[in-house]
């Protein structure tokens, strides 16, 4: 379909969201600029961070799967073909990918992963 | 034949033999910075200097203008159109069925204006092939090389005796058509019958008609409406289709065949709605056994649909043949260049080919009437050809629709192999209800 190249697709994007695509892509650096002060700061990206990011990824994958026809004005009896329920999966993972990508370096940068791998004595070495 | 115009130079292509790798590096770069800054896809780009003046600031017309200004940077483009607003006639029916309000598909005309192109504010009053001139409603001869006509159609109300423009929202009488206040106002009427049930008329005019899926969807919707207020089982709905078919290509006729039966629509077939009177809330119906009169609640009237004044009265129109009664315009169905007057295209709704009065039909349109303008102009074969493809989202409840898609052979053409365009799904609403506006204004801009 000719709609299916770069140029299009942004045109399209920039009129279906206005003003909000060019803070989707300002948030978008924001979060790839955290990566690199936590990867510059040496902070454990694995582990903790990801597990709770993950978690509250899969909430909101689960929310907006839940969200996604009545946003649309359809209800859930309207979900009849199978694409509809491949397109509500695709919704819930990218949502879930969205919110993964975006809170591991924010808690990598809060400390989540850092705690555990630097435990703090309680008792003076002797 | 043309005046005034430069012979084109086509912008040369260059390339480099025996590229290093840093030099092919950087040259794809730059194509792809040159990619994301030359948005749009017409392929044919030209130098030549030519005045062009395109007649109507609708769909066609904006979306020619702004492709024309990005291949001819050096042409005088003029567009002719005295609205001030834009409207989003696809949305027309999810205004008139209350999904959307009428501001949603509201746009300033000039947010859609090229940069480089000249805006008339006035109507073209005639076309002068002969003298390559129109002139327009303020009196104004504004002389081209070449013309694209994209005036659209004109909605015939008073050919429905009794009909009135100003009697869309009264008297149980809807109309979608007529624009985003009288979708507005159609809605008000349907929400009256959803209260009061009776006996609900749909259908469509013997004339071509824009969107010929709007009369079945609004049918559709009436009844989605009814069971959600639940009010349905105190409705009858009858649609009356203009010929011994509901659809004109066989496989989509089936299914709405089976939709209609399965919702309870009743169908008539061969019922030309012919005239109205509001009094008595009594519509006549032509059929082959003569006049037909019935009592209606409700009735979503569609008038019959022609060419707009100033085509009519000029030798653009068909001369003979089953587009000539409603002079639609003269165009080759592949090339959209008129048959007689070779300066001259034709994009949209007052095109006479066997399909495509569309928005997605503009969109197929509108590259190939460029292109082939341009290379008319440059004295090339003209080789983009548009087969007829149509699109029409079938909306068959709020909720679901059916992406049906199409050309002149009425080949199921879909553009997306993994949604079934015979199948009711959400994924076809929402392409409906979230994409195809934001599409639609790209493709206004020249870039989809």
């Amino acid at each position: 379909m000719d709609d299916f190249n770069p140029i299009s697709l942004y045109a399209i994007a920039e009129e279906f969201l206005g003003i909000w695509l060019y803070a989707g892509l300002a948030a978008a650096a924001l979060v790839i600029a955290l990566y690199v002060v936590a990867y510059s700061r040496g902070m454990p990206i694995g582990g903790a961070p990801v597990r709770y990011a993950a978690l509250i990824g899969l909430v909101a994958g689960i929310v907006a799967m839940i969200l996604a026809p009545p946003l649309t004005q359809a209800g859930y009896h309207q979900l009849l073909a199978g694409i509809d329920f491949v397109l509500l999966a695709l919704i819930g993972i990218g949502v879930f990918v969205g919110a993964l990508l975006t809170l591991v370096p924010v808690f990598a940068l809060m400390g989540y992963g850092r705690r555990a791998s630097h435990p703090i004595a309680l008792t003076s070495p002797r | 034949m043309p005046r005034n115009t430069t012979p084109g130079n086509d912008t040369p292509s260059t390339s480099a033999p025996g590229l290093t790798r840093r030099q092919a590096l950087l040259g794809l770069a730059a194509a792809g910075t040159t990619l994301a800054m030359s948005p749009g896809s017409t392929s044919a780009q030209s130098n030549a200097s030519a005045r062009i003046v395109i007649a109507g600031a609708g769909a066609a017309g904006l979306t020619a203008a702004s492709r024309l200004s990005r291949a001819l940077p050096n042409a005088m483009i003029t567009i002719i159109d005295k609205h001030e607003r834009h409207y989003f006639q696809p949305g027309y029916t999810l205004v008139g069925s209350g999904v959307w309000d009428a501001s949603q598909v509201i746009t300033p005309t000039q947010r859609f204006i090229a940069r480089n192109v000249e805006w008339v504010q006035a109507d073209v009053a005639e076309f002068d092939p002969e003298g390559n001139r129109v002139v327009t409603s303020a009196g104004v001869s504004i002389p081209y090389d070449f013309l694209i006509v994209a005036t659209g159609l004109k909605l015939d109300y008073t050919a429905v005796e009794g009909m009135d423009e100003s009697l869309i929202g009264k008297h149980g009488i809807a109309s979608i058509y007529a624009g985003p206040e009288a979708a507005a106002v159609s809605w008000t009427a349907m929400g009256r019958f959803l209260e009061t049930g009776g006996q609900g008329h749909f259908g469509r005019p013997a004339t071509e008609m824009k969107c010929a899926g709007a009369p079945l969807k609004y049918a559709l919707l009436t009844d989605d409406r009814l069971t959600q207020a639940g009010t349905r089982s105190r409705a009858e709905l009858h649609y009356h289709a203009h010929n011994k078919g509901l659809f004109a290509v066989p496989p989509v006729n089936v299914k709405v065949g089976e939709i209609f039966v399965d919702r309870g629509i009743d169908t008539r077939y061969e019922h030309v709605l012919t005239a109205i009177d509001p009094g008595t809330k009594r519509a006549t119906y032509m059929t082959p056994d003569g006049p037909v009169d019935y009592d209606y609640d409700f009735i979503h009237l569609i008038p019959p649909m022609r060419a707009p004044d100033a085509i009519v009265n000029s030798p653009l129109g068909w001369q003979d043949g089953p587009y000539a009664r409603e002079a639609w315009l003269e165009v080759e169905k592949h090339s959209m260049q008129h048959l007689r007057y070779p300066n001259v295209f034709g994009i949209g709704d007052i095109n006479g080919v066997p399909r495509g009065k569309t928005a997605a039909s503009v969109k197929w349109q509108a590259p190939v009437a460029v292109d082939n303008l341009i290379a008319f102009m440059n004295e090339r074969p003209m080789e983009a050809s548009y087969n007829g493809y149509t699109s029409c989202p079938l909306v068959t409840r709020v909720g679901s629709a059916m992406l049906i898609e199409f050309d002149y052979d009425g080949n199921l053409t879909p553009s997306f192999p993994f949604i079934d365009p015979l199948e009711e799904s959400w994924v076809s609403w929402v392409i409906e209800e979230k994409a195809l506006k934001p599409t639609y204004y790209a493709m206004l801009r020249g870039l989809a």
